[in-house]
């Protein structure tokens, strides 16, 4: 009986893609809830305590510190 | 030779040597190459066609005169297939005609003394090759199909195929001329072809069985010196390598179902905190202590019932009370809507979100302001884990281009390789 | 095995049975020897075996299905498209089979015990009938009456020239092959001597010394 040839090997891009696709899942699982990889964290800076002004709602207590910003992406 | 059966049984201990003879026709010098088997020889010169008599010599059977053709692989040259030597010792070209189309092919009839022979297929149409041999086996006909060696074979094609051009020895008894039915079944990368002709005891059937063969396997293995052809289109026994490998399938169905599981059993969003501002009050700043027990995501929601064509602006920070530390964001939140020669139309909503990603553990004040725009009461409800959708779509996008689109490319591939069956 | 006292009635060289084989062609003048009982005679001398190119050799050795066997006699036949050699083997546990030998490809058959007989008529099987052999569904893939050429070696039968043997070959779809063999004496081919066994490649057998050819290292 004939031998047939040896199939092709599989194109390394559907390697790829798999080993994306495991990556994706897990991501999707340990981090989706997180966005530790993905997600926007949003502007970071120092604040400061703010001058004490309480009224009956209650006070801001801080400000943001570090110039320039003020809240907002 | 014919003398005593003494010298008889001893010559074969001698090595079978290579005759040369002259062709009766045209004197052109044949050498002979399958050391007695040929049961007929076609001068490769002139055409005319030898056949060995009642004591085993070759006499003329059909004079002839034609050209001789160039061909792909030249008689008598030799190659290593699969590790086996091969030497081509018969071309034949044979054609169908389809629609009154020509589609011709070479065959190149390969030996070797200790391995039997074999056929190189070279279609001159599509520049497709197979190498195949004698089957020995009957395939069982199962409707349009052929079970052989536990394999189906489905049909492909079926034709009339006609000689056109014959050189060299071949151990069956080819003419020009000669009409065969033919049928094609593949599971490729493998073939079966049946070839019917008529014969005194019933039709007679000749079958053999190919497999691909890659024309770089043999420039490889022969060194033609002619130019090589691309193939065109998809050849019929051309292994798909799309065809999706069990392991494959199981892998990419395995990580769907992790997926949906694994997400499934995550603990689901929290709400943390609920606060109604009141209208009075809407421009007082809200604070609030906030606890992270791990790293999440944090979604800060603010909702003004009854904007109605407005706007409103809010300023907000989530706060490290141990670091001092901040993360800031604001949110707009605009409503418009109208009628409009009759149709209604709507822009906007009476809520926004802002999601806060990767904020870590620990205890926070959480403090928002109005900031501009409508002072209305307003409601906040901040949540943590809430799950971000870009990740659904990373895993939805590797899904479609590394599962779905393989499986499709591999259906594409074929469906070309049937458009030249007869079932296209 | 080998008698010393038997010679060839014709130029006296020392002929060797082996087996159970009831002809030898002697090695040196091409006599058909005939053995019966403690008699020995000559039936006539046998055309010479035509070389056809095979690789194998009378006296070979070999194996199949890890039973040794040697090559001790050949039977080469002719019918309407050529020649071909069956060669006689005889098992190193004391059995015997042939393998046919037609251009390149070997198929090794043994006889098996003759079950029904109904339906083996050599007039009732045409190419594409089904038969039934060995628990296993057959189809036929070549009858003939092919005439005897030549002969070499020992042989279970009376190898005399001139005899026709009518045969039908079977096959299925997973290389079981079968012969069968309608004799002389049979003379309405309806009962069949049933060969069953397989196609094999020839490096499967093993087989020692092949056949030298000028071009080719063996």
């Amino acid at each position: 009986m004939m031998t047939p040839p040896p199939p092709p090997r599989t194109p390394i891009v559907v390697h790829v893609a798999l080993a994306i696709g495991a990556f994706a899942a897990a991501l999707l699982i340990l981090d989706g809830r997180r966005g530790w990889l993905l997600g926007s964290s949003g502007e970071r800076g120092d604040v400061e305590r703010a001058a004490a002004a309480p009224t009956a709602r209650g006070a801001a207590v801080y400000v943001w510190g570090g110039g320039g910003y003020h809240g907002g992406k | 030779m014919a003398e005593g059966q003494g010298a008889a049984s001893r010559l074969f201990r001698e090595p079978g040597k290579v005759e040369s003879i002259q062709c009766p026709r045209c004197g052109g010098a044949i050498t002979l190459k399958t050391y007695g088997a040929s049961e007929r020889v076609a001068c490769p010169f002139c055409g005319s066609l030898l056949g060995p008599d009642e004591s085993g010599a070759l006499a003329l059977v059909q004079a002839a005169s034609r050209k001789r053709q160039a061909t792909t692989l030249a008689l008598h040259r030799r190659g290593v297939l699969d590790g086996i030597t091969w030497e081509v010792i018969g071309i034949c070209v044979r054609s169908v005609v389809v629609d009154g189309e020509r589609y011709p092919w070479e065959e190149f009839f390969l030996y070797n003394p200790y391995r039997g022979f074999r056929w190189l297929v070279h279609s001159l149409s599509d520049h497709h090759w197979t190498f195949g041999q004698t089957l020995d086996a009957a395939p069982l006909q199962d409707g349009g199909s052929l079970r052989c060696h536990g394999r189906d074979f489905a049909h492909f094609q079926g034709g009339q195929a006609t000689v056109d051009y014959v050189e060299g020895e071949f151990t069956w008894q080819v003419e020009v001329g000669d009409v065969a039915g033919t049928d094609d079944y593949v599971a490729p990368p493998l073939a079966i072809s049946l070839e019917f002709t008529k014969g005194p005891d019933g039709q007679e059937v000749n079958r053999t069985i190919q497999r691909h063969i890659d024309a770089r396997e043999v420039w490889r293995a022969f060194e033609p010196r002619g130019p090589k052809f691309a193939p065109v289109g998809v050849g019929m026994v051309e292994p798909n390598p799309w065809r999706p490998r069990p392991w494959f399938l199981v892998a990419w169905v395995a990580l769907i179902i992790a997926a949906a599981i694994g997400f499934a059993l995550q603990a689901g969003s929290k709400g943390l905190l609920e606060v109604e501002v009141p209208g009075e009050a809407a421009s007082m700043p809200v604070v609030q202590p906030l606890h992270l027990d791990g790293p999440t995501t944090v979604e800060v929601e603010i909702r003004v019932p009854g904007l109605s064509n407005q706007w409103a602006y809010y300023e907000g920070m989530l706060v490290d009370t141990a670091s001092e530390e901040a993360i800031g964001f604001d949110l707009e939140v605009s409503y418009y809507s109208g009628i409009d020669g009759g149709e209604s139309w709507s822009e906007g909503a009476d809520h926004a979100a802002v999601v806060l990603a990767d904020v870590p553990a620990g205890d926070y004040l959480l403090q928002i302001k109005y900031g501009s725009g409508a002072e209305l009461g307003w409601d906040l409800r901040v949540t943590r884990g809430v799950f971000l959708v870009r990740y659904g779509l990373l895993f939805a996008l590797a899904v479609l281009f590394g599962f779905i689109l393989p499986l499709v490319l591999g259906a594409l591939f074929e469906h070309r390789r049937w458009l030249n069956s007869d079932h296209a | 095995m080998a008698d010393p006292s038997i010679h060839c009635p014709e130029c006296g060289a020392p002929a060797t049975f082996r087996g159970t084989a009831i002809s030898v062609v002697c090695e040196y003048c091409g006599s058909t020897i005939v053995r019966t009982g403690a008699d020995v005679r000559l039936i006539g001398k046998v055309s010479a075996v035509l070389d056809q190119g095979s690789p194998i050799l009378l006296g070979g050795r070999g194996a199949f299905e890890r039973v040794p066997f040697e090559i001790v006699g050949r039977l080469q036949l002719r019918h309407a498209r050529g020649l071909w050699s069956e060669w006689y083997l005889l098992f190193a546990d004391g059995s015997d089979g042939w393998l046919a030998d037609a251009q390149g490809s070997y198929y090794l058959v043994r006889k098996v015990a003759a079950s029904d007989p109904r339906g083996l008529e050599f007039g009732h099987l045409w190419l594409g009938d089904e038969a039934r052999l060995q628990e296993r569904s057959l189809r036929v893939v070549e009858r003939r009456v092919a005439t005897y050429q030549g002969a070499e070696g020992s042989l279970p039968f009376e190898a005399t020239p001139e005899r026709g043997y009518a045969s039908v070959d079977l096959m299925d779809e997973d290389g079981r092959f079968a012969t069968l063999d309608y004799s002389d004496d049979d003379a309405a081919r309806e009962r069949p001597v049933v060969y069953f066994g397989r196609a094999v490649e020839l490096p499967e057998l093993g087989l020692r010394p092949l056949r030298r050819f000028e071009g080719w290292d063996g």
